[in-house]
């Protein structure tokens, strides 16, 4: 037969010569099989698609890796392809455009895909997509064309601003095909929530916006808003699991909150920022407050970059004494001298430097300073030093730890960790890995301002800790914290930790919380936190 | 059947709502969209009605299961849902039914049931079994 002989034929060209025949073509070829293994790039697609240094793990799949290492691939573009590797994507034969470049796909056989990539920057002068390809909502690209239209014409539009609360848990525990389905569902419930004339869009990620054409009152929009709330709090069902996220959402209007589609977009978004930090699963209508709150955030920002800086942070040390009185160690404590505002105590400033993210470089000041000070003491003393949370959530915190170490030379018996039950809720296997190996470099741990928090017991026994520090809410006469009190000493006796309790502030506490059977203790009453040179000074006059 | 069964239970509060009349319309136009939807697809399942709340039972392949509940929750008439459970099952607890239908009693109010339902919505894992086993117990009577 004539069809067979031909396809026979066909497949005894050479590949090596239907591949350079390939490369012929304007069109880039990417052939992909159905979990995303790459089969073949060809040189064109490279070529169009300015594919760099692919660098592991960023990507579930190695189309995905590719794509994110491309220059010229749009921002959502491996989101985009996750979804072209799941079943619906199959029935569709979609396209997606971006960077200049048009991407299409098919299947070809036994799920095998081809992608075609297609030059378009000449045409349409860098059209863009009108619609977001995962919810079919529109882009954010067609959202702000539809507010400058509105306005052109008049109408007193508002905006709304929709983020998902715990989007990334559902994304880290079921995995991204599941994120895209929820994303999917809840594109779907946007739309069933609104008005005939409103206009729902997907910018990215978990954010969503509303344009509300029609005049609308605040009620009108606090209802809309809290109807989007309700119906986002419901259960999702994605593949047999019950899943639960929230939405917080920001809500400006047109003319008093911006005159044009950015104004009104920054407005949206300050709002919305308002409502995440109040917990999420809110609305918050824009005020010109916002505007002003928002400035003295970046002048927190800017104003802990200065303090690093110009060295303005500052370390007190505060002693630790064992139960014959004997100085053991000195906790390291952060202070801020302002330039106008004094000293200012770390509750009142290691928010904002946890909020701006600078966390990690703050505490890696303190730890090689504290460090460098422990060195010029006797060997037996000690130096304790606390861990943010957002420090044990960094892969590369344990390096930065051996190398300061390495750097000021302290054996790293001598120093202590102090860490908090916060920092254990995140991932706990990954938290024991770092513990275990910050042990391994000799550093004791404690875990601090223990029966404050969630403090379960289990903790204790799961984590590799070599101390419990006792709250200081525990200090006191109460008959019930003093039952606490010992029975946490017990428990550290029986699990082979010590004791310290803090906030001694008097002899009487001192007396008790010794006879409650801790090791060690710390408060006003035994020695205030004090400067590096007063310090000093404690371990001579101790030394003789 | 190789096909995982899924089974869904929840109690839904305020989407159904007026006069005596209205209310039996509105009940019978939602049984017969799932009695026809979900027949097409191998959903079974029950509908427990009593003032202004129902319970609803979902079963079988657990694709269609989630998109039929996808729909319910994405409707913004209902004020309050309540999942009661939810999770692969072995059996189907209604196999002859597309969607069996259980009033509750006299002028669809039944104090057994209103307690039930109340329980359900301060999250008390007994008004779970409660309403479970009235809907069985309802419709047990029908028979």
């Amino acid at each position: 037969m004539a069809t067979a002989n031909r396809i026979e034929n066909q497949t005894e060209i050479p590949a090596l010569a239907l591949l350079a025949a390939l490369n012929q073509l304007d069109q880039g070829l990417i052939l992909y099989d159905a979990g995303g293994k790459l089969l073949h790039i060809s040189e064109r697609a490279q070529e169009l698609l300015e594919v760099g240094d692919a660098r592991p793990g960023e990507g579930a799949t190695e189309l995905e890796v590719l794509l994110r290492s491309a220059k010229r691939a749009g921002a959502n573009w491996a989101e985009a392809l996750r979804y072209l590797t799941t079943k619906e994507a199959r029935q569709e034969n979609a396209g997606l455009e971006g960077g200049g470049l048009r991407f299409r796909w098919k299947e070809v056989s036994d799920g095998n895909r081809v992608a075609f990539i297609e030059n378009v920057s000449g045409e349409a002068a860098e059209s863009k997509s009108e619609e977001d390809f995962l919810t079919g909502l529109a882009s954010r690209a067609r959202f702000e064309a539809e507010i400058e239209s509105a306005m052109a014409g008049g109408a007193a539009v508002s905006a709304m601003f929709i983020d998902l609360d715990h989007f990334k848990a559902v994304n880290d525990t079921l995995g991204h095909a599941a994120g895209d389905m929820l994303l999917k569902r809840v594109g779907q419930r946007l739309k069933a929530s609104i008005r005939t004339g409103d206009l729902a869009a997907r910018f990215g990620g978990d954010e969503f916006a509303l344009l509300i054409r029609a005049n609308a009152t605040a009620d009108d929009l606090t209802g809309m808003a809290n109807r989007i709330i309700e119906v986002m709090r419901r259960s999702f069902l994605i593949e047999g699991e019950l899943t639960h996220v929230g939405a917080s959402i920001g809500i400006a209007r047109m003319p008093a909150d911006g005159s044009d589609a950015r104004e009104l977009l920054r407005a949206a978004d300050l709002a919305l920022y308002e409502s995440k930090a109040a917990g999420g699963g809110r609305a918050t209508f824009f005020e010109k407050t916002l505007l002003e709150r928002e400035q003295v955030r970046r002048n927190g920002e800017m104003d802990v970059r200065r303090a690093l800086a110009l060295r303005q942070f500052e370390l007190h040390y505060q002693p630790q004494l064992d139960a014959s009185g004997k100085l053991v160690c000195f906790e390291a404590l952060i202070r801020w001298r302002h330039p106008e505002r004094g000293l200012i105590p770390p509750l009142a400033f290691l928010p904002i430097v946890e909020k701006v993210g600078m966390m990690g470089q703050v505490g890696e000041w303190v730890l090689r300073t504290a460090c460098a000070e422990a060195m010029k003491w006797p060997d037996d003393i000690c130096i304790a030093v606390n861990v943010a949370p957002s420090q044990l959530g960094n892969k590369q915190f344990v390096e930065r730890v051996r190398q300061i170490l390495e750097a000021t030379g302290l054996p790293g018996c001598r120093l202590e960790l102090e860490i908090t039950e916060e920092s254990l809720a995140g991932d706990p296997a990954a938290v024991k890995g770092m513990l275990d190996e910050l042990r391994t470099l000799g550093i004791s741990l404690a875990i601090d301002d223990f029966g404050t928090g969630y403090a379960s017991m289990s903790q204790l026994a799961m984590f590799p800790f070599d101390k419990i520090k006792i709250d200081k809410s525990l200090a006191g006469a109460d008959p019930r914290e003093r039952a606490l009190v010992k029975a946490i000493t017990q428990l550290g006796d029986d699990l082979g930790l010590s004791t310290l309790a803090e906030g001694v502030e008097s002899r009487e506490q001192m007396v008790q919380l010794h006879g409650d059977g801790c090791d060690f203790l710390q408060g006003y009453h035994l020695g205030r936190p004090m400067t590096a040179e007063s310090a000093a000074l404690l371990v001579e006059r101790v030394k003789k | 059947m190789s096909e995982r069964l899924h089974r869904i239970v929840y109690c839904s509060k305020g989407c159904i709502s007026g006069g005596e009349e209205e209310i039996r319309r509105e009940l019978d136009r939602i049984l017969a969209s799932a009695r026809r939807n979900n027949s097409r697809v191998g959903v079974t399942g029950a509908l427990l009605y009593n003032a202004e709340c129902f319970a609803q039972v979902l079963e079988g392949p657990q694709e269609h299961v989630e998109t039929i509940f996808e729909t319910i929750q994405s409707d913004v008439r209902h004020h309050e849902i309540a999942v009661i459970e939810s999770g692969v099952v072995r059996d189907r607890l209604f196999p002859e039914w597309s969607m069996a239908y259980a009033a509750a009693g006299p002028g669809s109010h039944n104090t057994q049931v209103t307690e039930a339902f109340d329980a359900v919505f301060a999250g008390s894992p007994e008004g779970t079994t409660q309403v479970l086993s009235l809907l069985e117990q309802l419709l047990a009577n029908q028979a």
